[in-house]
């Protein structure tokens, strides 16, 4: 009796891809517009919220510190080499501080979060589903969309640009390390000569985008989760999905931000 | 069939006057009127009706996949009816604004087939939810009498700090039981409090059930496949086959009729006993 | 640690990693620090933009907040800098504002001079003065001045150590009264070095002169230059005016090819050409038949003999003459170029300027050159060394 009949007749009807597509979209849409609705009337789930923070945010700290680490050193020791072909070593921490800031601190850290936040939203909502426990908390007559979508949402939101300040700095500190072993340059004349010319331009709109990365993860995250079917392998095929698109979703969205960003400060 | 339903209404007004209870008792609590429901090809419920009042527990019983849990998923406003209507406490569950449903389900307790506990919070934690939820009016003190007042009802005083995967099955249901009755609901509705259990949990779950049922004058309907279950505990027994409610009466009336089912089933309780 | 007070540290942590970026950023741009502003008033900015450095002393003392253009066609544009409180009590009433560029092809920054210090402090928003940018052109325009001055520098040279060598030649046969007075030849001696010291000087001189030459010429055919030139539309400004002639030749021209330097040129202000084909009949004629004098006479546009227009109209000349001596080959000795200035009364359509290819008949008297010196030049620096 567990198994919703309606995975059955899905499985039954044949499969149209466009047509999937924008069911999918749709109904996408009136998820999203549902959890909006939802979070902006109170009461406010905020021990949640912060639950959820906590788990997006301060859970994949190290993760994401780690992959700024690795990004910063990886892109010392690349840029180094072309650099010094061109005769312009001395551009390497503008180099680095630049590539770090403006795109590599913002979408690793995307990546980083939709890999493990998405998996995780994905797989904990869907074994939520189905095993009825949405439905138990909408049985309490609580609205489980606004108990648990609009604050994974909102925590997302909200950790994505402070994960990615983490990734940035990392990626500086790191990108530092690997110059001076190099070639040693103080951490002080690093950080000077790679942030010269770098505006808050720069800095802030790239910084602040990812708000839309997380609103991105966390929407299409609990939207996976809260729509699983099926058992473990319902769990299963809705934490990839979640990952896959959130990840694909967050490259697309770049590509329009920077643009608008390019659009708006120059 | 009218005939029974007049006995029925006879007895619950006996019932009635005797627990003393508010004149809401004169309208049924639960009203089904001809529900129809579909996935893909298969119907599942085809133009069932019943009505349950305070007091009262109906048992619907029927084998697996006949629409049972479909049934009470419906009167929760779980999943939308293809036709017909099903109101609580005057609400219709699938016309009403979402607003009314939440008023109505506040009045609800739902016991989920397997519970359904929140498996990131604690035992205790899990009872509290509702009334976290619905009851902002008790301070933290009050929330923890009451969560302890109701493992106490069921049995459970102790095991508030564990976490529900650390309980058995028997102990999950009574946790969901508990959490069901936190808002002191007037309906509660019962998904197979038995099934997965061994018989003296069974037994056991029956007996809670039953005293629950009395003390907090409910209306209940309890889906099962088990004849003693529903024997022990139910006022009323409607027997589903195919979408329909073959016959709807007590025990004794369903050991009256002569229909095929109806014979089936009581013959496998009579094997079990 | 508990799930708050973890929670805690994260956003403290990276809140404080905000306010650093921020702070790095900000002290970039001066806006912790106390700053005042500064402005200087450019024709040109040769590039400048908002956000480069200003320099005081070789030091990063502030930023150009903003370049504004001026608001009719006489204005100046107003640079705008930020500059540090501290700089105040260098920068000075009379300090001079220029752009320059790092390294040859860098960014530009504007460099603000040290003030004198009995001039009163700038006050915030005041304006002080500027120097024009050094632009490439420019550079190229001053070393082909510095090399022709250092040539009739040399010729000098040349001509007081001919003199010194009669001088000590006469003393040294003992004419006149110094030669009477002074019979030691210690002092023809110290003459006759110092002649020698003059001599190895303009050697010297010439060996500089000659590399800068050779600096010019690679500068030239450097790629990242090449382009400058090459829109130029000729390549030495010494060329230019070499074949001018003062004045137009006696008589009336047997034959004449009229154009509009809109036709042949491709910018109003460039000799470089464009037209080039349109010339055909011109080289033709030329080539294929005898004659005194060739003139190609270039009238510069509507506005006038200022020295741009009057360059302007002797490197079109200059240009013209290369492409059709180049083109179709006969006696370049008999092409000549006459620049008018601006044109009396009548003005091409376009208002770029005419041009004329003017032909004489055999026999017509040669015009005398307008710049002796320049078409003599070459001779004259072989035959002196």
């Amino acid at each position: 009796m567990s198994t919703n009949p309606t995975a059955v007749s899905a499985v039954h009807s044949k499969p149209n891809l466009l047509l999937g597509m924008l069911e999918w979209f749709g109904e996408f849409g009136i998820f999203v517009w549902q959890v909006l609705c939802a979070a902006i009337k109170p009461p406010f789930e905020f021990k949640e919220f912060v639950r959820q923070l906590d788990e997006v945010g301060s859970r994949s700290l190290p993760l994401v510190m780690l992959a700024g680490a690795a990004t910063g050193t990886v892109l010392a020791l690349e840029t180094r080499q072309s650099l010094v072909q061109f005769g312009a070593k001395s551009l390497l921490p503008t180099t680095i501080v630049y590539s770090v800031i403006t795109e590599m601190g913002p979408i690793i850290t995307a990546l980083v979060v939709s890999g493990r936040v998405g998996a995780g939203i994905g797989a904990e909502l869907a074994a939520m589903k189905v095993t009825e426990q949405i439905d138990a908390i909408a049985t309490s007559a609580v609205d489980p969309r606004r108990l648990l979508a609009s604050t994974r949402i909102a925590a997302c939101i909200i950790a994505m640009p402070l994960l990615t300040l983490a990734a940035s700095f990392s990626g500086v500190f790191m990108g530092w390390v690997a110059s001076t072993l190099m070639e040693p340059i103080t951490l002080v004349r690093f950080i000077n000569q790679g942030f010269q010319g770098a505006g808050f331009k720069d800095f802030l709109p790239s910084t602040f985008k990812t708000c839309v990365f997380g609103l991105i993860i966390g929407c299409v995250a609990s939207f996976q989760g809260m729509r699983a079917r099926g058992g473990a392998q319902g769990v299963g095929s809705s934490a990839t999905t979640s990952v896959v698109l959130s990840s694909l979703f967050v490259i697309l969205a770049d590509v329009v931000l920077v643009k608008i960003i390019l659009l708006i400060w120059s | 069939m009218r005939q029974i339903e007049r006995l029925v209404m006879h007895a619950m007004e006996n019932e009635a006057q005797f627990k003393e209870v508010s004149g809401e008792n004169s309208a049924p609590a639960i009203i089904v009127s001809n529900l129809v429901k579909s996935f893909g090809p298969q119907r599942v419920l085809d133009g069932i009706s019943f009505e349950v009042r305070r007091g009262e527990t109906l048992a619907i019983l029927g084998r697996s996949g006949t629409g049972k849990s479909v049934t009470l998923r419906i009167l929760v406003g779980l999943e939308p009816p293809d036709e017909g209507n099903a109101s609580v406490l005057g609400v219709d569950m699938n016309g009403a604004s979402a607003r009314e449903i939440d008023d109505a389900r506040k009045q609800m307790g739902f016991l989920f087939q397997h519970a359904a506990l929140y498996d990131s919070l604690t035992v205790a934690e899990n009872v509290a939810f509702p009334l976290v939820h619905h009851r902002r009016d008790l301070n933290a003190q009050q929330r923890t009498d009451r969560v302890h007042e109701l493992l106490a009802e069921v049995g459970l005083e102790g095991h508030g700090k564990k976490m529900p995967s650390d309980i058995s099955g028997g102990m999950q249901k009574r946790v969901g039981l508990a959490r069901a009755l936190a808002l002191d609901p007037v309906v509660l509705l019962l998904d197979e409090p038995t099934a997965g259990l061994d018989p003296i949990s069974s037994a056991e779950i029956d007996q809670l059930v039953m005293k629950l049922q009395k003390e907090y004058n409910l209306a209940s309907i309890v889906v099962t496949h088990d004849m003693v279950s529903a024997r022990t505990i139910a006022t009323r027994i409607a027997l589903m086959d195919e979408g329909k409610i073959v016959i709807e009466g007590s025990y004794e009336e369903l050991q009256q009729s002569k229909e095929r089912i109806v014979m089936e089933f009581l013959q496998r309780d009579l094997e079990q006993v | 640690m508990n799930r708050t007070a973890r929670l805690g540290a994260f956003i403290l942590f990276t809140l404080a990693i905000l306010l650093t970026g921020i702070f790095i950023i900000g002290s970039k741009r001066y806006l912790f620090t106390p700053t005042y502003e500064l402005k200087a008033q450019f024709a040109n900015v040769a590039g400048l933009q908002q956000g480069a450095d200003v320099m005081v002393g070789g030091l990063h003392a502030g930023t150009v907040k903003a370049v504004d253009l001026p608001n009719n066609p006489d204005g100046k544009l107003t640079v705008t800098m930020m500059m540090n409180e501290s700089t105040r009590k260098i920068v000075r009433k009379n300090s001079i504002a220029s752009i320059e560029t790092e390294g040859l092809l860098g960014n530009q920054y504007v460099a603000v001079s040290f003030g004198a210090s009995d001039q009163a402090e700038v006050k915030s928003g005041d304006t002080i003065a500027s120097v024009p940018p050094l632009q490439m052109s420019e550079l190229v325009a001053k070393a082909n001045g510095l090399l022709g001055e250092g040539q009739a520098a040399m010729k000098n040279i040349n001509q007081v150590s001919e003199h010194l060598k009669s001088v000590s030649a006469k003393i040294d046969q003992g004419q006149g009264t110094v030669g009477a007075l002074i019979n030691d030849r210690s002092i023809y001696n110290n003459f006759d070095e110092t002649a020698k010291k003059a001599d190895a000087t303009v050697a010297s001189a010439q060996t500089g002169i000659k590399d800068f030459q050779d600096n010019m010429e690679a500068l030239k055919h450097n790629f990242l230059l090449r382009g400058f030139f090459k829109n130029r539309g000729y390549e030495d400004s010494a060329d230019l005016g070499k074949d001018a002639i003062a004045n137009a030749p006696d008589g009336t021209p047997v034959k004449e090819f009229d154009y509009d330097a809109k036709d042949l040129f491709d910018k109003q202000d460039t000799a470089r050409l464009k037209g080039q084909k349109k010339l055909k009949d011109a080289g033709e004629y030329l080539a294929g038949n005898d004659f005194g004098v060739a003139v190609i006479e270039i009238a510069a546009g509507a506005k006038g003999s200022s020295d741009t227009d009057m360059t302007l109209a002797e490197g079109r000349a200059l240009a013209l003459r290369d492409y059709i001596v180049q083109h179709y080959g006969f006696d370049d000795t008999k092409l000549k170029t006459l620049s008018l200035g601006k044109q009396p009364g009548e003005v091409s359509k376009s208002g770029w300027g005419e041009i004329k290819i003017l032909i004489y008949p055999v026999g017509t008297a040669m015009p005398p050159d307008k710049n002796p010196d320049k078409s003599q030049q070459d001779n004259s620096s072989q035959s002196s060394r």
